[in-house]
């Protein structure tokens, strides 16, 4: 089972969580981490760390809000870990597909989440215009 | 031109590349590191973050001071340091700040609350009144819309 870390600035992936834990109950090596105002990036290091040896498994997937982000600068820094992954632009498609996949190996899993992510992101005006052209034809 | 110059020990992170690289047109930033100049891997993952029509490079103090006039010449530039001591180096050495923007010194032991987000020990603090001696604007900054506050008054 891959382990799940989502990292945000300020409390974005804590109440993802929490929000996901709504739909799909508590679920077993999935944390949240926020970075504080003032927080080092060395510390979110460390609190990153300790999540991955408290997880006890092979792989861990972190999904951060911000490419270029502190908790992106600080995890990237992880994959000199090759059981780690990092994922940019964290939504909640991404989490719940995250959660369906885990068993597939880390490579794999992330090639899934990535894609759930960016076809989570419709725009609806756009959508509907195509529908009724294509119903038009 | 130089347009910001700027103490982040953070140093390229979110606040820099969605807010004062857009509000000040940066075409540039040279991050003024030598731990982080001879680290490859934070050096890609950084590259990999700064958005296109942004350059950005990295040196130790000496090399900053060979290239930063003719980089302000064509560019419209920012400089990042990542510590206090380095910012006291390149003007002791030969480079020349008018103002600096101290954006971001992340709390750690030994470090006391200078502002929100902006955390000194007693060395740095030292250092920078040294800076501040050297007659640059220091200002205290987070974001470009937040209010600028004087270093010197605050201490």
């Amino acid at each position: 089972m891959v382990g799940i870390i989502a990292i945000s600035h300020g409390p974005f992936s804590k109440a993802l969580i929490k929000s996901v834990e709504m739909v799909y109950g508590k679920q077993d090596k999935v944390e949240a981490l926020s970075l504080e105002p003032g927080e080092s990036m060395e510390n979110l290091k460390n609190n990153i760390n300790e999540i991955i040896e408290e997880f006890k498994v092979n792989e861990v997937l972190i999904m951060v809000d911000l490419l270029g982000g502190t908790p992106y600068n600080a995890s990237s820094i992880e994959m000199e870990n090759s059981n780690i992954n990092v994922i940019t632009g964290l939504n909640m498609p991404m989490i719940l597909e995250a959660l369906l996949f885990r068993n597939e190996t880390l490579e794999k899993m992330s090639l899934i989440v990535t894609e759930a992510g960016k076809s989570g992101i419709v725009n609806v005006a756009e959508r509907l215009h195509n529908l009724n052209r294509f119903k038009d034809n | 031109m130089l347009k910001i110059a700027r103490l982040d020990d953070r140093l390229v992170h979110g606040q820099i590349i969605n807010n004062w690289c857009t509000s000040e047109d940066i075409t540039e930033i040279i991050v003024i590191n030598k731990e982080v100049a001879n680290n490859e891997m934070r050096k890609t993952i950084i590259e990999m973050s700064v958005p296109e029509g942004i350059n950005i490079l990295f040196c130790d103090v000496s090399d900053a001071i060979e290239i930063y006039e003719e980089e302000c010449k064509f560019e419209s530039l920012m400089m990042v340091f990542g510590n206090p001591l380095e910012i006291l180096e390149f003007i002791e050495n030969g480079g020349r700040l008018d103002s600096l923007n101290i954006g971001g010194m992340s709390f750690k032991k030994g470090r006391k609350k200078l502002s929100t987000a902006v955390y000194v020990n007693d060395e740095e603090l030292e250092i920078l009144k040294k800076v501040a001696s050297k007659n640059i604007n220091l200002e205290i900054r987070l974001l470009p819309t937040d209010r600028s506050k004087n270093f010197l008054k605050i201490i």
